[in-house]
């Protein structure tokens, strides 16, 4: 009921808004709150389960590929460095093998003997 | 005790380098000395011709004076000559040690007898010291050929066997490294290589029997004239194994 005072319009006092208000079932409600809180608990440890599983087998294939990239990386060093020491190596055989098939040659004639001979028969004959 | 070993290295290092820069002054000593015994050879050989023509006393005081200084730088360049070729015979490592040390006792016991024999030509004073000095060397002369030429023929081998050693430890390096078609190709090189080391054997035979009727001389001779040819082969050998490292 709307009453006038004055200039303003007034609710009366102790007009109820519904007639017969409705009573929420409290303990009906709770239930469903629970459940709600339930279903809420399960897709978040769904969720972070599935979550995690994407870290671990992140993780997983990272530390899986690892090893391959390793070698990946490193073989070319590797093998350029063995590579660059085998012919060092090579290279230094090459040279002694060279010094000592010249050496074989070409020094003799310095350590021919010097001549020795001295013809004294002119003065044999005196 | 670390700092001991280091210190040993050193010396060891340093002993290494020391008769490798010896061998070498010896060389420039016995060239230059061989330089100026031909020299006093040359004045000795005019101031006899003159002696001869002339027959003057002068003449002989020339004769015995250049004479006297010849036979003292030739004493002297053989006493190097002999230092020269001990240190050339105790290179040869790839020599039984046992023929090495017999041939350095010979040059030792040569290297003696021109120090002894340089007293002698000091006193030359006369046509008779002379002479005298001159048999007396002519004593020694055939030994000293003998010794030399067979130092010579034992110091050519051994540098030979050492450049089939080189080749052989270069081929064996190549091989470790060869894919298997490489390694295949490379077993002609082997092949070539001891049919080579069967050569040298075949030649130090021949040079080193004790019954040969000539002389030491022409023995060292014909014993170059066939490691001559077998240096050719080394070459051949030696361009394969550098391609097949290229």
């Amino acid at each position: 009921m709307i009453k006038q005072v004055g200039d303003q319009t007034l609710f009366a006092d102790e007009e109820p808004l519904f007639e017969n208000p409705v009573e929420l079932p409290v303990e009906e409600d709770s239930d469903l709150f629970l459940q709600e809180k339930k279903r809420k608990k399960i897709i978040i440890l769904s969720v972070s389960s599935a979550v995690s599983l994407v870290i671990v087998g992140l993780v997983l294939a990272f530390t899986m590929s690892k090893p391959e990239e390793q070698p990946a990386n490193l073989t070319p060093e590797v093998t350029e460095e063995v590579v660059e020491s085998e012919l060092t190596k090579i290279e230094k055989l090459v040279k002694e093998a060279n010094q000592a098939v010249d050496e074989a040659e070409s020094t003799r004639d310095q350590l021919l003997p010097p001549p020795v001979d001295y013809d004294f028969e002119p003065l044999d004959t005196r | 005790m670390k700092k001991i070993w280091g210190v040993l290295l050193v010396a060891i290092l340093m002993a290494g380098l020391v008769t490798d820069v010896s061998a070498q002054s010896t060389l420039e000593l016995y060239q230059s000395t061989i330089r100026q015994y031909r020299t006093t050879d040359r004045s000795a050989t005019i101031a006899r011709e003159q002696y001869n023509e002339l027959e003057t006393l002068a003449a002989l005081e020339t004769l015995i004076n250049s004479s006297r200084e010849m036979f003292i730088s030739r004493d002297q360049t053989l006493v190097i000559y002999s230092d020269l070729l001990y240190a050339e015979v105790a290179k040869t490592l790839s020599i039984d040690p046992s023929i090495r040390e017999q041939h350095q006792v010979n040059i030792s016991a040569l290297r003696d007898k021109f120090k002894a024999h340089q007293e002698v030509s000091q006193k030359i004073n006369d046509l008779d010291s002379l002479k005298v000095a001159a048999t007396d060397f002519n004593t020694i002369s055939p030994e000293f050929k003998s010794a030399t030429y067979q130092a010579l023929i034992i110091i050519d081998l051994g540098r030979t066997k050492a450049a089939l050693d080189s080749l052989e430890v270069l081929e064996k390096g190549i091989m470790a490294e060869a894919d298997p078609a490489a390694q295949r190709q490379l077993k002609v090189v082997t092949d070539r290589r001891v049919a080579a080391l069967a050569d040298l054997e075949d030649i130090a035979s021949d040079a080193t029997k004790e019954n040969y009727s000539d002389e030491y001389q022409s023995r060292y001779q014909q014993t170059v004239d066939r490691l001559q040819e077998l240096h050719g082969q080394l070459q051949k050998i030696l361009k394969l194994l550098e391609e097949a490292a290229a």
